[in-house]
């Protein structure tokens, strides 16, 4: 055995027996994971997100481009998959890409309930599961809080029946977090889905703190505020920090500042372009920031 | 109420620009010849109109009509609905649309009372027809779209409904009034979708239908 891979084995061996985060111990270009609270599963911290980008019909010139972008995507570690009924074709085009790839290990199948009546609820999720292509998906969730008491109701029904293993409520844009906080102080939810990223940062006063007290995963949406946030940064240069913390480019730093607050479990960039997936999926490797890091991070940003 | 002022435009649009554009490419090649049989019914229109005969001006409403109920269901409904489930009002105002002008023009009302070009307002409006079968779908080629992908009368909807404002200002105010409505609704519509997608052409149908709508309650009562 070389040298350099017996260090390896026993540094290996030992954090075997250490009772610390998978996340801390990840050997430098190894994909960063994190457990999703209620189960200990690990889930890669970057997934993906299907808003508009995977909204292209039958087009198949479209369908075949975003099909190498699932293909990168599953490449470099990805797990997550988040979509909607309410993102037009996104689910049907999921499933025709899923399709050409064939295999997809890792993949962890997400989507929502969205509609206003409880009762349409199950043949709604039976469509999507149809789009999909799935027996059932990994996680379910209540879109925008819409109907959510009926539908938490069968979704927690279909839990206890083994035909979904997590089921979740999602936000975006910062609103009706009033009431999702109430919701997860009185529901057992698996996730939630809110939007944080460097600039939206209300969650971090009760939703995050009240998420890792509950045990809850958090998905993080718009985590470029659908490219706001890369064009404001893209027209500075990289800060000197960037380097130490492993990032080559601003979506990197972006993502990593999401990901990396203690609470965060997955954050779910949505891209259409392979290049792009692959700087997104560089986000979820490498050194996070720690909390001194993510104060200057924030600062810096708020001055550009 | 204060939760629908955080939205922006954009969050209410589940495509972006270039799957939008892309939307007619792959529409006018799904039913071609329809874009061709679209503008020769445009051409057929506008000689209808040339010498508006209140036969001719019902003949050319139908025509029109058609179009719209033909938009409601090929883009509307089997196009644009699976992208976005808005347009599946919109297949409906259209279908609406298209009825209620064949209903006025072919059956319970004559079309017009007054159908000659010599005011201003018809003149305007036989100049919006002419732009509208002629010199929308040029826009595109401006603007560096396919040619593949342009947006014809008779099958798209931005040209059928600037044309649909022209047709209406050769009609009497009462069959005007009933039948802007959703042309109009349109409009406003459209512009802001065109807006949501940093489209430089979006400005065009909201400013048409306002000028429009200027001039019409600028007319004369007695030309109405």
């Amino acid at each position: 055995m070389h040298r350099r891979s017996f260090l390896t084995a026993v540094a290996g061996a030992c954090c075997g027996l250490l009772p610390i985060p998978r996340l801390l111990r990840a050997a430098p270009r190894e994909r960063l994971t994190k457990p999703i609270p209620g189960s200990g599963e690990q889930l890669p911290l970057i997934g993906m997100g299907t808003w508009i980008t995977f909204n292209v019909g039958n087009d198949p010139q479209a369908i075949s481009e975003r099909a190498e972008v699932l293909r990168a995507f599953f490449a470099a570690g990805g797990g997550m998959i988040d979509s909607s009924p309410m993102y037009g074709s996104a689910e049907a085009v999921v499933g025709e890409t899923l399709a050409r790839l064939g295999g997809t290990p890792g993949l962890f199948a997400a989507t929502k309930v969205w509609t206003g009546s409880g009762a349409d609820g199950p043949r709604e999720i039976a469509e999507s599961q149809r789009l999909w292509g799935v027996e059932r998906f990994d996680l379910l969730q209540v879109h925008n809080l819409l109907a959510w008491r009926e539908h938490l109701d069968t979704l927690t029904a279909m839990k206890a029946a083994g035909r979904l293993r997590y089921l979740g409520l999602t936000t975006s844009h910062g609103r009706r977090h009033g009431e999702l906080e109430q919701i997860m102080r009185s529901e057992h939810v698996d996730f939630v889905q809110l939007t944080y990223n460097i600039v939206d940062r209300e969650a971090e006063d009760r939703l995050l703190p009240l998420a890792a007290e509950r045990g809850i995963a958090v998905i993080a949406n718009r985590p470029f505020r659908r490219g706001e946030l890369l064009g404001v940064a893209q027209r500075h240069p990289l800060p000197g920090w960037a380097a130490d913390i492993g990032c080559t480019g601003w979506p990197q730093v972006l993502l990593k500042f999401i990901v990396s607050h203690p609470a965060v479990t997955c954050a779910i960039p949505a891209t259409s372009q392979v290049a792009h997936m692959l700087e997104n999926m560089a986000a979820g490797v490498g050194p996070l920031p720690d909390s001194a890091m993510r104060r200057r991070m924030a600062a810096d940003f708020a001055a550009l | 109420m204060a939760e629908w002022l955080t939205y922006s435009l954009a969050d209410f649009l589940p495509l972006d620009r270039a799957t939008y554009l892309r939307l007619f490419q792959l529409y006018n090649a799904r039913f071609w010849p329809a874009t061709v049989i679209g503008f020769a019914l445009g051409v057929w229109v506008l000689w209808l109109l040339y010498r508006p005969a209140p036969d001719r001006v019902r003949l050319a409403s139908l025509v029109v009509a058609g179009c719209w109920l033909w938009i409601a269901w090929a883009f509307h409904w089997e196009t644009y609905a699976p992208l976005n489930w808005a347009a599946r009002y919109a297949a409906g105002a259209f279908c609406a649309q298209g009825l209620l002008m064949l209903l006025v023009a072919g059956a319970v009302f004559r079309w017009s009372g007054r159908v000659d070009r010599s005011g201003a307002p018809p003149h305007i409006g036989y100049g919006m027809l002419v732009f509208a079968v002629f010199l929308m779908p040029l826009l595109g080629v401006l603007l560096d779209r396919p040619w593949q992908g342009l947006e014809w009368f008779g099958t798209a909807p931005d040209p059928t409904v600037f044309a649909t404002l022209g047709l209406l200002s050769m009609a009497a105010r009462r069959v005007r009034l009933i039948l802007m409505v959703v042309p109009t609704a349109w409009c406003l519509f459209s512009g802001l979708t065109l807006l949501a997608l940093d489209d430089p052409l979006w400005p065009l149908l909201p400013t048409a239908a306002i000028v429009w709508i200027a001039v019409w309650f600028r007319q004369p009562a007695e030309q109405n």
